[in-house]
């Protein structure tokens, strides 16, 4: 079995935080990490040297993350590369129409995955050694009590709807220096 | 006077006073005297045979008249065509009297003729007026017998001479209850009446009867004229003018639009219903009436007084009673040549119109915030990876004793703490909405104000600010504090694409122009421009693409504050060569300030509570 030490990834996000907090999973585990802040950067990495993964942001300035796919599939060997999208905008508005148009089997050959954010560093590692075969597929880690509380807490904010936003605002004007 | 004395005066002058050319014959039809009358027609006569005299001919007519008098000796009148010395030919009526001696045998012929080319004219004359005239003519006798029709009347019913007139006419065994031409026998009178018939095609004809008396004074009545006038046609054509009267009224009546209208001395003739209550008065009290300033706002009245033809106010006002109502309006001026035929003005209430626009601001407004709603869950899962990301970095620093990781995690922490922080207050801020303070405000001194606040920081990276502002903009009605926000976001951002771009340094161009009534704002800048994506995504709540420094707000933002403006954003960009943040606003969606029109015409809501 291969070990994480022989893999390059590209992290390619357009936030620094997040770019800081993927590479520090990725290090930690002992990959070989590069990082790129859009997509014209994340072209040169991939020049400079063939990544065996990418982890990608969808939205971002100069070249979002569909150009960036496109230029990929220009070549054979690229359109190959495993590729994790990792977005906040996976399936609203902004992110739908990229979504499906990269989930249509006509962009990419190699194998391909998407992700959340905000997204726990066990499943983050996870994705990226199963796929990488590092690890065998199945069950993720189980989320431990933190990670569940978060999941409640985002599905609680997926269901915000304005009444209740109304009910959060006066609350937090009547004490407005309690809210910051 | 003895008989003899009376003989030869008969003899020699009364030859010569008949009214009449006179010659006598000889059996030779020599003619042996003759009158003066005849002498002048016909000329020199004597010794000439008298067909040489009348007619020119070498010998003598077929059917010679005088030679049948000469032979039985009875009287004859006899028609001919004679031609004169001048040549010309004309109609006379010659009466051959025989001049027999004592045993019956007829020696001379004396012929007296009558000139009747000139009655024979008129008769043809008559003849044709009678064929040819418009109407239908026919002569009736006392049984109503039709004894002469004229072309136009056997053309159109038919060729019935010697039917009855009502068989022809109506196709009615019976007389008309009415018959002028039963009165006009009976009191030797012209009579006229109304009525209708059928024509020979079937068709329905009505007409006027004129019947008048064929007879002199006196004499008893034989026969009448009756001339039938058609007026199917003018009735047709009445009856349409009517419908259309009517057509024209009611649609006048049911517009929704009011419609008034003048007559040529300025007095008001028309007040449709809508009219009545736009303005608030009864039609009754209004026409007849020449206030002007009652039914047409001040503008249309100025180009009544300076001779114009016609004006269109998209917004203007009229006074009504204590209010001023806001109102569209078209008016036109009727003029032939120089002098004034009318005026009319259409009125259309803008008050429902302009309540429509204030709710679907809400509305948009609202829906601003919907959207928001749900972009509030993005922005915290950014925040939320940020967070993540810290606590990560800091749990690894303390697991593997590494300073550098938590000294990076703690970073990350402080700034989405910030972030979060900033987040909020922008959110509540957006949200609730300040109440905009609307007030006639110099758009150039707003957006001179704004490049002067970023120029210093941007040239010290090398980006140059600068403006192209279009003197002589009117001052409009803004909320000078909002339009402040957006102008300062938009350059903002101009100035970060700038620095985002490969080249080094960049330029912003602040721009302010009015063109159609349409209040223009425009921020260029030369910077890195943006994808068909992002530019896509760059209004909706949230989105970001300056990772730490952006909370997403600040297009949302701007995009809120034009739209109660009630104007429009748009965006024209290229990657890699810039992009046009463009605002306008029409300045007739502008809100009227604060405390002008008790509050009417404000836009301005305020934010959920």
């Amino acid at each position: 079995m291969a070990r994480p030490e022989d893999k390059t990834i590209l992290i390619v996000d357009d936030e620094p935080d997040i770019r800081a907090y993927f590479s520090g999973i990725l290090e930690r585990a002992g990959f070989e990490v590069v990082t790129a802040a859009d997509g014209e950067e994340a072209l040169e990495a991939v020049k400079r040297r063939k990544p065996d993964f990418i982890s990608l942001d969808l939205v971002m300035p100069r070249k979002s993350g569909i150009r960036f796919l496109y230029e990929l599939r220009k070549s054979r060997e690229w359109a190959r590369i495993p590729i994790m999208i990792v977005t906040a905008h996976a399936r609203d508005d902004l992110g739908q129409g990229d979504f499906d148009q990269i989930f249509s089997g006509k962009t990419m050959f190699g194998p391909l995955t998407y992700l959340e954010k905000p997204v726990s560093p066990e499943r983050f590692l996870h994705h990226v050694r199963t796929i990488l075969g590092l690890e065998p597929a199945g069950q993720e880690p189980d989320a431990d009590a933190p990670v569940r509380l978060r999941r409640a807490i985002e599905s609680r904010l997926g269901e915000l709807d304005v009444e209740a936003l109304q009910r959060i605002m006066s609350a937090l004007e009547r004490n407005p220096e309690g809210g910051g | 006077m003895d008989t003899s004395a009376v003989e030869a005066w008969i003899q020699s002058h009364l030859f010569e006073q008949v009214p009449q050319a006179l010659a006598v014959l000889d059996r030779e039809y020599r003619v042996v005297m003759a009158n003066q009358r005849l002498t002048g027609a016909f000329g020199d006569w004597a010794g000439r045979r008298c067909y040489d005299v009348f007619k020119r001919r070498v010998s003598r007519c077929e059917g010679c008249q005088a030679a049948r008098v000469f032979s039985d000796g009875e009287r004859r009148t006899t028609d001919e065509v004679w031609v004169d010395r001048e040549g010309r030919h004309g109609h006379h009526v010659a009466r051959l009297v025989p001049v027999p001696n004592g045993d019956g045998w007829v020696g001379h012929v004396v012929i007296m003729a009558t000139d009747v080319t000139e009655r024979q004219s008129l008769q043809r004359e008559h003849q044709i007026l009678f064929e040819r005239t418009p109407c239908y003519v026919a002569v009736l006798d006392r049984q109503l017998k039709i004894v002469r029709a004229n072309e136009l009347l056997r053309q159109t019913f038919g060729d019935h001479v010697g039917r009855l007139c009502h068989e022809v006419y109506k196709r009615s065994a019976e007389r008309c209850p009415d018959c002028p031409a039963l009165r006009s026998f009976g009191d030797g009178r012209v009579h006229t009446a109304q009525s209708a018939g059928q024509r020979q095609d079937g068709s329905l004809a009505r007409y006027v009867v004129t019947t008048a008396p064929l007879a002199r004074a006196g004499e008893p009545v034989e026969h009448v004229i009756e001339i039938l006038h058609d007026v199917t046609d003018v009735l047709e054509l009445k009856a349409q003018l009517v419908r259309e009267r009517h057509l024209l009224h009611s649609i006048v009546d049911q517009s929704f639009d009011g419609i008034v209208a003048t007559e040529a001395d300025g007095r008001i003739a028309i007040v449709n219903p809508a009219a009545e209550t736009l303005l608030g008065v009864a039609a009754e009290e209004l026409r007849g009436s020449t206030c002007l300033d009652c039914v047409y706002p001040a503008e249309f009245l100025a180009v009544l007084d300076s001779r114009g033809t016609s004006c269109v106010l998209p917004e203007t006002r009229i006074r009504v009673g204590e209010d001023d109502i806001p109102i569209r309006f078209a008016g036109v001026v009727l003029r032939d040549e120089e002098s004034l035929l009318g005026t009319a003005g259409f009125l259309q209430d803008l008050r429902e119109h302009q309540r429509l626009e204030r709710e679907k601001l809400d509305a948009e407004r609202l829906a601003a915030v919907g959207q928001t709603v749900a972009g509030l869950a993005h922005g915290v899962k950014n925040i939320l990876t940020g967070l993540e990301g810290g606590v990560f970095l800091v749990r690894w620093g303390l697991e593997d004793d590494r300073r550098d990781k938590i000294q990076q995690g703690w970073e990350i922490l402080d700034r989405n703490f910030h972030k979060i922080t900033t987040f909020v207050r922008e959110f509540l801020n957006f949200a609730k909405g300040r109440v905009p303070v609307v007030a006639p405000t110099d758009l150039n001194q707003v957006a001179r104000e704004v490049a002067e606040l970023y120029r210093e920081a941007a040239r010290e990276r090398n980006v140059e600010v600068s403006t192209e502002l279009e003197e002589g903009i009117a001052a409009a009605n803004l909320d000078a504090e909002g339009i402040h926000t957006c102008l300062s976001n938009l350059v903002s951002n101009a100035v970060d694409a700038c620095l985002a771009s490969d080249r080094k340094g960049g330029r912003v161009v602040l721009r302010s122009r009015e063109r159609d009534g349409c209040l223009e704002l425009e921020v260029e800048d030369d910077g890195c421009g943006m994808d068909y994506e992002i530019k896509r995504k760059v209004f909706t709540s949230f989105f970001s693409t300056k990772g730490t420094s952006g909370t997403g707000l600040g297009l949302l933002v701007t995009k809120k504050v034009i739209q109660e403006h009630g104007g429009t954003v748009d965006i024209e960009s290229t990657p890699g060569v810039g992009s046009v943040f463009r605002i306008v606003m029409p300045r007739a969606r502008l809100p009227q300030p604060e405390g002008e029109d008790g509050g009417d015409g404000r836009r301005n809501g305020h934010g959920p509570t």
